[in-house]
């Protein structure tokens, strides 16, 4: 009996033991050693604030390491190569420079000693996974190659269409009298130098005629036929052929728009082409600036007042390597691009540059001609994660 | 007084026999009311409270939703504990009540505490308990897809969004009506709603912002109800109807004036159909569907409720369009079918053995047959004290009984009475008078009623021990318990009473006591073999103590395993993807799965579900899908033996080559008990408490790092909770000041825009769809165009970039809170240690080496506890229970002496069950384990009825030898008879491999082996040592 319930009890131990055996695995490896014979050496990738150091030692004590006698190649995917140089430090080697992240790569170690040379290889991986290309492709990934190529970023502003002073007058009858003959109404073309009304002058009784200062439309007439003049104007007209685009430029925006830059105006629907004339502060004290932009328009669709929407080429440059927007993941909180090879996908860092709606310009990271990974490359995120993917109620 | 009952049943036999009828009555009443489920419920007692707070972030859902709310559940009686998790969108509170409280009472408290919390909460949000279900709840699934090549009646393709309409207005309706049914929780598709998805620009030009859409909307939205006008004595009601019918409705809603035309909603905004920002997806063979789990009412009858919902399910498929195909892909009756069937093919089978064996030894089929029916009148009681004891029908607690056990106590009253006829027959030379027969059976029940009173009371008082199992193992075995202890109560009052009664009866004519070939041949081996063994007594006696010492060293050698679990047929998968995985891609990746598995030949159908349902019952991120596997019946399987872990495996090596998953395997009903139980699962949980998040997440990875370091600490790991990216649009507000804003404008814009906002309500009969403001959908998700997205101000314009910062950083994904305060779990295992002294250890390194900041705490927890607990428990327990057999033994007897020469008897019984198990090759379990109790009961019951009878014959005939011999030859029947049957009856479980099986074959197996050994103690060993014992003191 008694022996049954210490076996039980045991039983709730042992169980509980087993149920609890998934764990995750360790991360990989920073160090490494080698034996041959009765020669020992460690690698080790030492973290510090302002990088990673690869360290050497001999673990066999009397013999120390010489920079000269160790040769460290470090080959990335993509082809890239990396030889590293040693210096003395502590009682062993340290690298002259810094191994860039990941730490992920095939070292290739040579080591010759007075009589012997030895080599190994190391090959030490991070960020990285490998995923059948059958599954690859079922799942719908896909690489290109980066290449160079031109990065159009463009800034979107807003503004309002109106129309230039220059193209908008007001007829008034030089001297006062009463209108005997008027010759133009509302909505009327009229030419620069036309025949708009008659006026017979009080001074002098004489009748006058009142001509149109410029070409345009007429959109207002304020006397009729057997009025007095007064101060008001006969008429208004305005030439609407050519309508200014006053777009509103925020401060952040500032860098980005410059005069002569092309802009696409998009109103109604339509897009028209045309550049920034000239940026001018805006007149009632707002924060923003106005950058004015002529917009044709023969067909006289577009009015005074209608919002229209510009589109600023702000910066066009043509980058050695670009890459599309959609391969950038983030990883550690450091974008990253996925480099491919065969099975093989590898998380790299990189630093992005100038940015379109579509490609992105990289500065570092990743040269012209490695292959990366574009549509769903949010898999091999979670794939290289995924260990750390748990079930958290 | 059991003299009187004895007395007074066989007097009034006839009376007792139609109160049997009655029993009988009330069992089958009993029996429609018995639940009857596949696994014993273990969920705990709690409430789950749900708020959703759509667009709500973790921290948001936690500082105004979860905080109010537990801080309002302080002080309800009978608390056990709250827990919660604040997540995107949704905060989950489950209180956890005491063990034993009612559900609907905890439930009235709650409810009392929401109530008071309206004012507290922000405006909309409504608390809302989730379903009265356990973790068996589950017991329906269905899906809803396009046939295949269907279209809608306009032409256009069938889309989720049209699947969902279908299941919200047609299936869902008319399933919460079975009777049984709480909820019918609804997953995939789209919720459809009326988009009104304005332009930025055209708003500008407009002058308008998206407050003025949105008061438009409202304001030109409703009918109006204008009571009633007398007419010429008729009585007209009066009404105005202004409701948004269509979408060119909604369009022509006037929202302003340019100058003095109106400017109407399609003026400046693009109105369709859209979808709702949804937070959980449904797929069902790798294509998306939607999905429909029926919930059972806490306490229903499982395999009812499913039949039913069933039935009314394929009643449902008339009523839908042609266009949709409606399937059930998983239904609990299936399972609770095969289990059940195992569980009567065992008990049928072991009767049917029980009763032939009875005919065998006794010779006589009357006899027999009153045996034989004290197994389906106990079966009626028991059924009757499970209803009452609220016990429901599963592999559990049908699992432990065995008819042998329950005849036990009448076989050996029948025996005696037979034998006791039999002998007066043969005196008298002819039948009894009635008289004479009722007092030779009154005499021959008396006789041996005791010892068999006795034996049925230790079997019971060993069963005590199970009851004091808290926790899950305690809602596992407490049922087997129960049933077993009312099965065994309920034969010894047949045996007191009807029995008797029915012997008066039917035993009337002359009685043919042919001592059958089998009882006479046992008898010639056994006499000489007896009288051999008793020239050896030391030699058997040092034997059997060997026999004792390998078992002990066996038991060790054996493995461990902590329930057997059951085999439920279908296989169940968390997929699990990284943290910030998007809903659209997680569905994506889980097709891909489906795709996987469904080409799997075992593989019938595969679905799951992706995130949350609409009732959030089972709350998962995106990044979680839960994937059940329905297997095809092993006739259709290309190698119908393989074993489930081969599949298994075969599966795990499947899904594993594809990318971005991480899989943990179950079964569906295990899978639902673990969400809901949900506590800590490892060996012990170190949980941090305080304010600040950072602060937490900082203290619990030094607690990590200071665990890790410790000898025997396995697996630690640090509860996730950061990790989700987050855009943050954080308002500038010196700028925000010189455009004349105020926060709230930039936060009710980014929130309307992005979200979307509620403006009423668009009807179509019964249907009811939201009308919702949004963004159209190329902007929303674009972060560089909500960069310029013009925030109205009242000069003109502004881009959202110049008065707010955009940034995208990872944020908390999840908070958990335990008791009203947050916290993050460090959890471990310990391996090659034992665990009192590593948390020892551990709590003594924290103390020393951790600085807490002021208001953080340490708790500790997880399966220590209990193990800490159930080893106290026990280790007073099981002396107090021994000390009761003991007790009731020397009552029995009288005797110190021979209530420990039945003692002994125990551990040499349970050699047999070891010898079985490793012969078997099956580990220890807590299923062996009671099977290992039940074992020491039977033993000490027939070591009882062998000694009683030696002391009897002792006292007439003061020969020591001579009645050890005589008196064991006399017991060697009853004695053969109970073990036969108790061992055949659990034959017939100890082979099945049926669903189920896996269950009870431990524990029939222990019995079977353990019979074995027990016979041969009770015939060889215990007359052996009864006459060393007593032969010493006869020499004095």
């Amino acid at each position: 009996m008694n022996k049954l319930f210490v076996i039980i009890s045991l039983l709730l131990y042992l169980t509980d033991v087993y149920a609890a055996t998934a764990g995750k695995q360790p991360h990989g490896a920073e160090s490494k050693t080698f034996t041959n014979s009765n020669l020992t050496l460690t690698l080790r990738i030492q973290d510090t604030k302002q990088g990673a150091y690869l360290l050497a030692k001999r673990e066999d004590p009397p013999h120390t390491l010489l920079p000269d006698s160790l040769s460290v190649i470090l080959n990335r995917m993509g082809g890239n190569q990396e030889i590293i140089e040693f210096e003395p430090y502590e009682s062993g080697l340290r690298s002259k420079q810094f191994i860039a992240e990941p730490h992920s790569f095939v070292a290739t170690i040579a080591l010759s000693s007075k009589d012997d040379s030895f080599s190994w290889e190391w090959q030490k991986h991070e960020a990285r996974t490998e995923i059948v290309n059958a599954y690859a492709s079922q799942a719908g990934i896909t690489t290109t190659v980066a290449t160079g190529g031109e990065i159009k970023q463009h800034t979107q502003v807003y503004g309002q269409l109106t129309v230039p002073p220059q193209q908008r007058a007001e007829v008034h009858a030089r001297f006062a009298g009463i209108v005997e003959q008027l010759f133009a109404g509302i909505g009327q073309t009229v030419k620069a130098g036309e025949q708009m009304a008659r006026v017979q002058s009080n001074d002098s009784l004489q009748a006058y005629d009142v001509k149109a200062p410029i070409a345009g439309l007429v959109i207002s007439r304020n006397m009729n036929i057997g009025e007095l003049t007064s101060t008001l104007p006969l008429f208004a007209i305005v030439d609407t052929s050519v309508l200014w685009a006053q777009l509103m430029i925020f401060p952040s925006q500032r860098n980005q728009v410059a005069e002569g830059k092309s802009v696409h105006i998009i109103a109604n629907g339509r897009q028209l082409d045309s550049t920034i004339t000239s940026i001018i502060p805006s007149p009632d004290g707002q924060p923003y600036q106005l950058a004015l932009v002529k917009v044709m328009n023969k067909d006289g669709k577009l009015s005074p007042g209608d919002l229209v929407t510009g589109i600023v080429d702000s910066q066009q440059k043509t980058v050695p390597v670009k890459i599309e927007n959609r391969a950038i993941q983030t990883l550690n909180n450091k974008p990253v691009v996925f480099l491919n090879e065969g099975n093989a996908y590898q998380a790299t860092p990189v630093t992005l540059g100038l940015q379109d709606d579509n490609y992105s310009e990289v500065v570092a990271g990743l040269s012209a001609g490695q292959t990366y990974v574009v549509d769903n490359s949010f898999l091999i995120k979670a794939d290289i994660q995924k260990s750390g993917a748990s079930h958290a109620h | 007084m059991i003299d009187n009952i004895v007395r007074l049943s066989v007097e009034r036999r006839y009376l007792l026999l139609t109160l049997v009828l009655v029993i009988i009555g009330i069992g089958t009443w009993s029996y429609q009311r018995l639940p009857i489920d596949a696994v014993p419920d273990i969920t705990n007692v709690q409430v789950q409270i749900n708020t959703e707070a759509p667009g709500y972030s973790p921290l948001e859902a936690e500082q105004r939703i979860t905080f109010p709310v537990e801080t309002a559940l302080y002080g309800l009686p009978k608390l056990s504990y709250t827990r919660s998790i604040s997540r995107y969108g949704l905060s989950q509170i489950t209180v956890v009540f005491e063990e034993g409280t009612d559900i609907y009472f905890a439930r009235n408290l709650i409810d009392e505490r929401l109530a008071t919390l309206k004012s507290v909460l922000p405006p909309g949000l409504e608390p809302e308990m989730g379903p009265i279900a356990t973790g068996l709840g589950e017991i329906f699934v269905y899906t809803l897809k396009a046939k295949h090549g269907a279209k809608m009646p306009d032409g256009s393709p069938v889309t989720p969004m049209a699947l969902r309409e279908a299941q919200d207005w047609i299936v869902k309706p008319q399933l919460a009506q079975v009777p049984g049914v709480v909820e019918v929780n609804t997953i995939g598709g789209f919720d459809k709603q009326y988009h009104v998805m304005p332009d930025p620009a055209k708003l500008l030009e407009m002058k308008l912002a998206i407050t003025d859409i949105r008061e438009a909307l409202v304001s030109n939205n409703d009918n109006a109800g204008a009571g009633y006008i007398e007419n010429n004595g008729e009585q007209l009601l009066v009404r105005s109807p202004g409701q948004l019918k269509t979408i060119a409705d909604i369009e022509n809603v006037v929202v302003g004036h340019k100058g003095s035309v109106p400017v109407l909603v399609k003026d400046v905004a693009e109105v369709g159909l859209g979808k709702e920002l949804r937070t959980g997806a449904a797929t069902r063979n790798g294509k998306e569907t939607v999905m429909g789990t029926v919930m059972m009412l806490v306490g229903e009858n499982s395999r009812e409720v499913a039949a039913l919902s069933n039935e009314k399910f394929q009643q449902i498929q008339a009523s839908l369009p042609d266009w949709i195909e409606a399937e059930a892909v998983y239904n609990r009756t299936s399972l609770v079918d095969k289990a059940i069937n195992t569980v009567q093919k065992n008990l049928l089978e072991g009767a049917l053995l029980v009763i032939v064996i009875l005919f065998l030894l006794l010779g006589n089929i009357r006899a027999a047959l009153i045996t034989a029916a004290v197994i389906p009148i106990a079966m009626m009681m028991t059924i009757t004290g499970m209803v009452q004891r609220g016990v429901s029908a599963n592999l559990m607690s049908l699992g432990a009984l065995d008819f042998g056990l329950i005849v036990d106590g009448a076989v050996i009253i029948v025996e005696n009475c037979i034998r006791r006829l039999c002998e007066a027959q043969k005196q008298q030379g002819g039948i009894l008078a009635l008289q004479a027969r009722l007092q030779e059976v009154k005499e021959a029940t008396i006789e041996v009623i005791r010892p068999s009173l006795f034996g049925v009371g230790i079997i019971t008082a060993v069963y005590l021990p199970i009851f004091t199992l808290s926790g899950v193992e305690g809602k596992m075995f407490h049922p087997m318990a129960t049933t077993v202890v009312i099965a065994l109560l309920c034969a010894m009052v047949l045996s007191l009473t009807v029995v008797p009664a029915a012997i008066a009866i039917f035993m009337g004519g002359k009685i043919s006591e042919k001592e059958s070939i089998i009882i006479r041949g046992a008898k010639a081996i056994y006499r000489p073999a007896l009288e051999l063994v008793l020239k050896f007594k030391l030699l058997i006696l040092a034997g059997a103590l060997g026999l004792v010492i390998l078992c002990t060293w066996l038991a060790s050698t054996l493995g461990s395993e902590f329930v057997p679990q059951l085999d439920e047929g279908d296989i169940a998968l968390h997929a699990l993807r990284i943290t910030g995985t998007g809903l659209e891609q997680s569905v994506e990746m889980q097709e891909l799965l489906e795709k996987t598995i469904i080409n799997i030949e075992e593989v019938d159908k595969v679905y799951a579900k992706v995130g949350t349902p609409e009732v959030a019952t089972d709350p998962m991120p995106p990044n979680v899908a839960d994937t059940f596997v329905m297997l095809k019946p092993r006739s259709e399987w290309p190698v119908p033996d393989k074993p489930k872990a081969q599949l298994v495996a075969e599966i795990e090596q499947a899904v594993t080559a594809l990318p971005g998953n991480n899989y943990e395997f179950t079964q569906p009903i295990q899978m639902r008990f673990n969400e809901l139980i949900s506590g800590v699962r490892a060996d012990v949980a170190i949980k941090v408490f305080g304010d600040d998040l950072d602060t937490l997440l900082a203290s619990a990875n030094v607690v990590a790092s200071l665990t890790q370091g410790l000898p025997g600490a396995a697996d630690t790991r640090v509860e996730q909770v950061a990790g989700l990216p987050m855009l943050s649009v954080i308002p500038k507000r010196k700028v925000m000041a010189r455009y004349g804003l105020n926060i709230d404008d930039i936060q009710s814009l980014v929130s309307t825009s992005i979200g979307g906002q509620q403006a009423g309500l668009i009807y179509e009969g019964d249907r009811r769809f939201k009308l919702v403001i949004r963004l159209p959908e190329q902007l929303r998700r674009d972060i560089q165009k909500l960069k310029v997205l013009p925030v109205a101000t009242p000069n003109g314009y502004v881009p959202l970039q110049e008065v707010a910062t955009l940034e995208v950083k990872p944020a908390p994904a999840q908070i958990s809170r335990e008791n009203g305060k947050r916290r993050v779990v460090v959890t471990t295992n310990v391996r090659g240690r034992d665990l009192g002294s590593f948390v020892a250890d551990l709590q003594a390194t924290l103390r020393a080496e951790l600085e807490l900041q002021d208001g953080y705490w340490l708790e500790y927890g997880g399966t220590f506890e209990q193990l800490e607990s159930a080893s106290k428990k026990l280790s007073w327990v099981v002396p107090v229970t021994l000390a009761l057999i003991v007790g009731i033994l020397i009552l029995a007897f009288g005797s110190v002496k021979d209530a420990l020469i039945i003692f002994t008897g125990v551990p040499l019984a349970l050699t047999g069950g070891v010898l079985a198990l490793w012969f078997r090759g099956m580990p220890l379990s807590i299923s062996a384990g009671v099977g290992f109790i039940a074992l020491s009961g039977v033993a000490v019951l027939n070591g009882l009825v062998m000694l009683a009878f030696i002391k009897q014959l002792w006292r007439e005939k003061s020969d020591l030898n001579s009645a050890v011999i005589e008196g064991a030859i006399v017991r060697l029947r009853p004695v053969l008879m109970t073990a036969l049957v108790a061992s055949l009856g659990f034959v017939p479980m100890a082979l099945n491999t049926g669903t189920g099986a896996e269950v009870q074959r431990p524990l029939a197996t222990v019995v079977i082996g353990g019979i074995i050994s027990s016979t041969l103690l009770t015939l060889f060993v215990l007359p052996t040592l009864y006459q060393l014992v007593h032969g010493k003191a006869n020499k004095q």
